[in-house]
Parts: structure tokens; sequence; C-alpha cells
């Protein structure tokens, strides 16, 4: 029986980080793919395909609750420019990891400060391992 | 190295991160302990004080004068070495606490603990987090453990500290 991808542990630069729930996505940076027909003459095609390599960027987002903790890894990632790695751990069993090396927080995250206040955070870097 | 840092070299290293690439763990750096470290140290040393003194009257039994049909069997002078020897290796160590009765469980937890609050560091500039703890082979940690208590604890009992 197969199990939903909703218990991963998230590492960053070798520390535990606690995200909310269900915010946690990536992309694996394998890049996107195109294909177009080349025609062969009678009907007939043949399929190009090609792959933009301008895109093989990974990316991993996540939310944090906003704590005085939170706050101070946001800024210390931001510092770091690419030098974070990244590493989601599937439950016990599972065989599921996926390694980001020389990610970079692009955007400049936000904290909201409000009762259930979160920070959004988004890396992007080398495809996954 | 000075006497305060003793430096463990990893039978199995483990991959981790470190400046933004995935590298290969080498050693681990152990730190003599501080204030800040006492609440996990104290059930360490204890434990390990505890586990000596076990051996040591073990010993002292063992060379205690046998009386067979009448006569007094004296003690060998290898049960005399044994109980002289003052010097102990890490691997030593841990057999001192694993055949003894005190709760190696609870000197293990705390050990983990101490190494995560600054008692180690990965590869002399990493802090020893619990995920690169849990990376760590059980082989390498009980040698991380003998090590410390080899280097930090044994000469400060012996020496009456």
């Amino acid at each position: 029986m197969a199990s939903q991808l909703n218990d991963i542990a998230l590492v960053v630069n070798n520390d535990s980080v606690p995200y909310e729930t269900d915010t946690l996505r990536w992309k694996d940076g394998k890049g996107e793919s195109t294909m177009r027909a080349a025609v062969l003459g009678g009907g007939e095609v043949e399929i190009i395909y090609s792959e933009n390599l301008g895109t093989k960027i990974s990316s991993v987002s996540f939310s944090m609750p906003s704590t005085v903790d939170s706050e101070n890894l946001k800024s210390q990632w931001k510092s770091s420019k690419n030098g974070i790695t990244v590493e989601l751990i599937g439950p016990a069993g599972s065989n599921f990891e996926k390694i980001f090396t020389n990610m970079a927080v692009l955007p400049d995250p936000e904290t909201d400060a409000g009762m259930e206040g979160s920070i959004a955070i988004e890396m992007s870097g080398d495809p996954a391992q | 190295m000075s006497e305060s840092e003793h430096v463990y070299e990893l039978k199995k290293p483990f991959k981790y991160g470190r400046k933004g690439d995935l590298e290969e763990a080498v050693f681990v750096t152990l730190f003599e302990p501080n204030y800040k470290l006492m609440k996990y140290f104290i059930p360490i040393k204890q434990g390990f004080t505890r586990a000596v003194e076990q051996m040591q009257a073990a010993a002292s039994e063992q060379q205690k004068d046998l009386q067979v049909d009448g006569s007094v069997v004296e003690s060998s002078d290898e049960n005399n070495e044994i109980a002289d020897d003052i010097s102990i290796t890490p691997a030593e160590v841990i057999r001192a606490l694993y055949v003894s009765n005190v709760d190696v469980d609870k000197i293990f937890l705390n050990a983990g603990m101490l190494f995560r609050e600054g008692g180690a560091l990965v590869d002399g500039d990493t802090k020893m987090t619990a995920p690169l703890l849990d990376k760590t082979s059980v082989s390498d940690f009980e040698g991380l453990v003998g090590a410390y208590i080899a280097n930090f604890i044994v000469d400060a009992l012996l020496s009456g500290d």
C-alpha cells in the first residue's frame, strides 16, 4: 500500500527545521522539455525532443511559523548567499531522500507578525541528487 | 592540539552539507567540557566513576587470598597488575560501561546532547547537530563517547579532581 508523501523531515545546513503543514514543495531541477514535429513528408512527422538547459534549477519552498528562531534562520540563510544545503528525508523505512546543494534564498522573505503569522521561504539551486 | 581538545577520526565517514556543498566528514573534534555543559557532563562522569569502582571492587575480590585445604594461596602478580593499571583506552572505557550495571543508555543520551551543545565539531568547524548525530555510525558514536571519557574524565579521576 502506498503512503502519501507528507511526513518529510526538512534539514537545512544540517539542522532540522520545523515547517507548517502542507507547505513544503520542491522541484528537482530536471528542467523543462519541449517537443516539436518535423515533417518527413507523406503525412509523416518526426518528433524532435529538446531540453531547455536554462531551466535546470531546483527549488524548495516552505513556510515556517513566525518565531524568533525562524526569523534568525531567515537572516542566516539570506546572508549565506548560495551556501545552503537542503535535505528532504522521508519516514524511516521509506528510502526517500533528496539533497539540494548550493541553494540560495532568492526573493526577499517577508515575515508576518500576526497571531498565526508565518515566514515563506523559497530557495533555488543545483538540481536534486 | 591543546589538552582541551581531542580529534577523533571517523571509521565510517558520512556525507553532510558544508558551505553549500556535500562533503564527507573525516573527523570530529571533541572539546573539554565547560560550565555550560555541566548538566550533560555530570551523569557521564558519575556513570563512569561508578563503573570504575565496580571494576576495582571486582579486581579486589580476585586479589583476596584463598584458603584451600588449610593452606593459603597467594594472589598472582597478574591480578596485582590489573589493580595497579591506571591507563585506559576509549575501547576499554566502553567495555567498562557495558559490563557494569550503570545506566549506559542515560550516559549515551547525555553524551549525544553534550556533543550537540558545543562539545563536538565535525571536521573542526561544523556544529554536531541532531541530523549529523543520526548519520554517525554506532561504532563511531561509541568511539566518540569512549574518547571523550578517556581524554577528559579519566585523568581528572586519577588526579583526584
